[in-house]
């Protein structure tokens, strides 16, 4: 089978070289990449990253090997090839859409947005944190998150919301070295009159957080409550106006955490004002 | 063979009917039944055979806290028995929690008492104390309308001249005793050296609650529990006590306040007694009504903590998430029972004494306005505040 393969060939080069020669690949055994990419682009500079925009080197070179000898269909496939190179070794201008033929979206930002490092004001440092919603500036964020600490504390703590009731609000850095508690507290001024709280005390010095529960808590508790339940839950439930869940044994179920974040942020406005006139006040 | 389709409905449902409408619905009337099961099990002295005696409350208020909590108590099927088997109807369930929560006793000695296992009058009273939470807050608010909150002023006034009054805060101690793990960590240890869990009350004249906190660990103070409060951000803020003024001269307006004892912070709106030993004859005569107003606020607390007796000894290892709903339920009931105007309220003694072994606490935070306004409060009271 192998020889009638090769007796079957017309042409008196090798199979490899007609190959490489009919899809614009220059034929021989010393072919490496350098030769190749200097085969078909002569200018030596199309090496480097462009820098102006208006060059467009890919483009270039497939002008260039118009002049080879070769069919129309060998171009289309050239073109992919040096695409792909291009592609892969940072070669062209990442704007010129017209050499990449799949639809990939760009890895690149495509309005890449000037770092600012400079201080702006307080309104200001929130316009940009606005304006740069969605975009990648790291810069902008951190300096937004340093204007505005209690926007840096909720993001650092995803879980803990402050209600502190303290002399300062700059505790959050040593809380560390306070003992922690969870409890459960009654207040029938709030609508929310149930609440667990995280209780952090070093010496006489309080501070109240607001737990914010998560879903797979509610879950593994309800299923827990379930296993306890003396009865099954084949009632209907109305709407109730607590937060909690039933439970046979004490088992507490927590607040759904949309309403412990409503419930936060009004708390830790609460507090900061209730901190000031307690301050103004004794 | 499986089982046949709608077999496990059925199933539930027969509990929930035998339970609404065994005894108390029948032609033989429900205590009468439920008295003699008790007869015998509890002490002599106790008078099984009075309704009164055994739940400290009357016929009338506890027919109406079945009503309230039926929906709760009896929504979900449950399997509630007495050790004879028979099932516990709505009626029975509200005599076993309330027996839990009024007579202090343990788990065993209720369930030995009424004729079931621990398990039941656990689980029996935990639904009840969340039944009276969901349905008996109303009963448990700051006055919202005006007339109301004019009532209570006016109430207030004439206990010892005090104008514009509109409640009396005070805490007292629900002493624990924790298991030794807990036993390291000295958060929940009082002043006393208690292991206790905080409760803060705000009453009305008729000694109703209008306002609690509860749940704090014993170590914090008056002052802590007062700051962490709603209430104390709401007056802070203006949302609260800012009903009508009252005029004490031309040139002094008196804003809506609270009483307390020294152990709070004088602010605009909490007016504390004079400190100290040498005192005028107008600060001490100031003193002496001061005490005799916000007395409501020991009495209410000393009154709850006799009425329901689960919180008043010392509780063995609680569940400190469930204490605080334990502590409002028996507020929520504390409050029903004055709002029946339930007859019982005459046989109760007057005590004023909660949080035995306990010193007062020294609050020296005071608001300079403040300061001022007490001062001629004292003289209005004494008649020499100059128009």
């Amino acid at each position: 089978m192998l020889g009638s393969i090769s007796t079957g060939k017309s042409s008196s080069k090798k199979w490899l070289d007609r190959l490489r020669l009919s899809k614009g690949f220059p034929a021989g055994n010393d072919l490496d990449l350098e030769q190749f990419l200097n085969y078909h682009n002569p200018e030596p500079e199309l090496n480097s990253i462009s820098v102006d925009p208006s060059e467009k080197p890919v483009l270039d070179r497939s002008n260039q090997t118009a002049e080879t000898p070769r069919q129309n269909g060998d171009k289309e496939w050239f073109g992919l090839m040096s695409n792909v190179l291009a592609e892969l070794f940072n070669m062209g201008d990442p704007n010129d859409s017209s050499r990449i033929h799949s639809k990939k979206g760009s890895r690149k930002q495509p309005n890449p947005r000037i770092c600012l490092v400079s201080t702006p004001s307080n309104v200001d440092s929130e316009n940009d944190a606005l304006r740069s919603s969605g975009d990648n500036s790291c810069a902008e964020v951190k300096q937004t998150s340093d204007d505005h600490p209690s926007r840096l504390r909720k993001e650092e703590n995803v879980e803990n919301v402050d209600v502190d009731f303290g002399e300062d609000d700059k505790f959050h850095a040593d809380l560390s070295a306070f003992s922690r508690t969870d409890v459960t507290v009654i207040d029938t001024s709030v609508p929310l009159w149930k609440c667990e709280k995280l209780l952090f005390r070093r010496k006489n010095v309080w501070r109240v957080r607001e737990k914010k529960s998560k879903s797979t808590a509610i879950g593994m508790k309800k299923r827990k409550a379930n296993l306890l339940e003396d009865e099954s839950n084949g009632g209907e439930k109305k709407p109730k106006r607590r937060a909690s869940s039933k439970d046979a044994n004490g088992e507490e179920c927590m607040m759904p955490s949309n309403q412990v974040h409503l419930q936060s942020d009004k708390m830790n406005k609460d507090q900061k004002e209730k901190s000031n006139c307690s301050r103004t006040g004794s | 063979m499986g089982p046949v389709r709608g077999y496990k409905k059925r199933r539930k449902v027969e509990p929930n009917a035998s339970a609404s409408g065994s005894s108390e619905e029948g032609s033989v009337d429900w205590w009468d039944v439920f008295s003699k099961r008790i007869a015998g099990l509890l002490s002599p002295s106790e008078g099984s055979d009075k309704f009164e005696s055994v739940f400290k409350i009357s016929r009338k208020t506890f027919n109406y806290i079945c009503s309230l909590v039926k929906e709760h108590m009896m929504a979900r099927s449950a399997n509630f028995v007495f050790s004879n088997g028979m099932p516990m109807s709505l009626n029975d369930r509200v005599a076993v929690a309330l027996r839990r929560l009024s007579s202090g006793d343990s788990l065993i000695s209720v369930a030995d008492s009424f004729g079931t296992n621990h398990s039941t009058v656990s689980q029996v009273t935990w639904r009840f104390v969340e039944a009276i939470e969901e349905n008996g807050l109303h009963h448990l608010q700051w006055p919202s309308m005006e007339q109301e909150m004019t009532d209570v002023k006016s109430k207030f006034e004439r206990l010892r001249g005090f104008p514009n009054c509109c409640g009396a805060i005070d805490t007292t101690h629900i002493t624990m005793l924790l298991s030794s793990s807990e036993m390291g960590s000295n958060l929940w240890l009082d002043r006393e050296k208690n292991h206790s869990m905080i409760l803060q009350a705000i009453v009305d004249p008729d000694m109703r609650f209008r306002d609690i906190v509860t749940g704090w660990p014993g170590k914090m103070n008056d002052f802590d529990v007062l700051q962490s409060s709603t209430f104390f951000k709401l007056c802070e803020k203006g949302e609260r006590l800012k009903g009508n003024t009252m005029k004490l001269s031309d040139r002094t307006e008196l804003n809506e306040y609270i009483v307390g004892d020294s152990g709070f912070p004088l602010l605009p709106w909490l007016v504390t007694p004079y400190q100290g030993k040498e005192l005028s004859e107008s600060e001490f005569e100031f003193n002496k009504r001061h005490f005799a107003t916000r007395i409501v606020a020991q009495r209410a607390l000393a009154r709850l903590r006799e009425t329901w007796k689960i919180i008043q000894g010392v509780m063995w290892r609680p569940d400190k998430h469930r204490l605080p709903r334990i502590i409002l339920a028996c507020c929520i009931l504390h409050n029903i029972v004055i709002d029946m105007e339930d007859e019982v309220l005459d046989a109760l003694p007057l005590s004023h004494h909660h949080d035995t072994g306990y010193k007062h606490e020294v609050c020296e935070s005071a608001d300079k306005a403040a300061l001022v306004l007490r001062d001629k409060l004292s003289l209005y009271l004494s008649g020499r505040l100059l128009p």
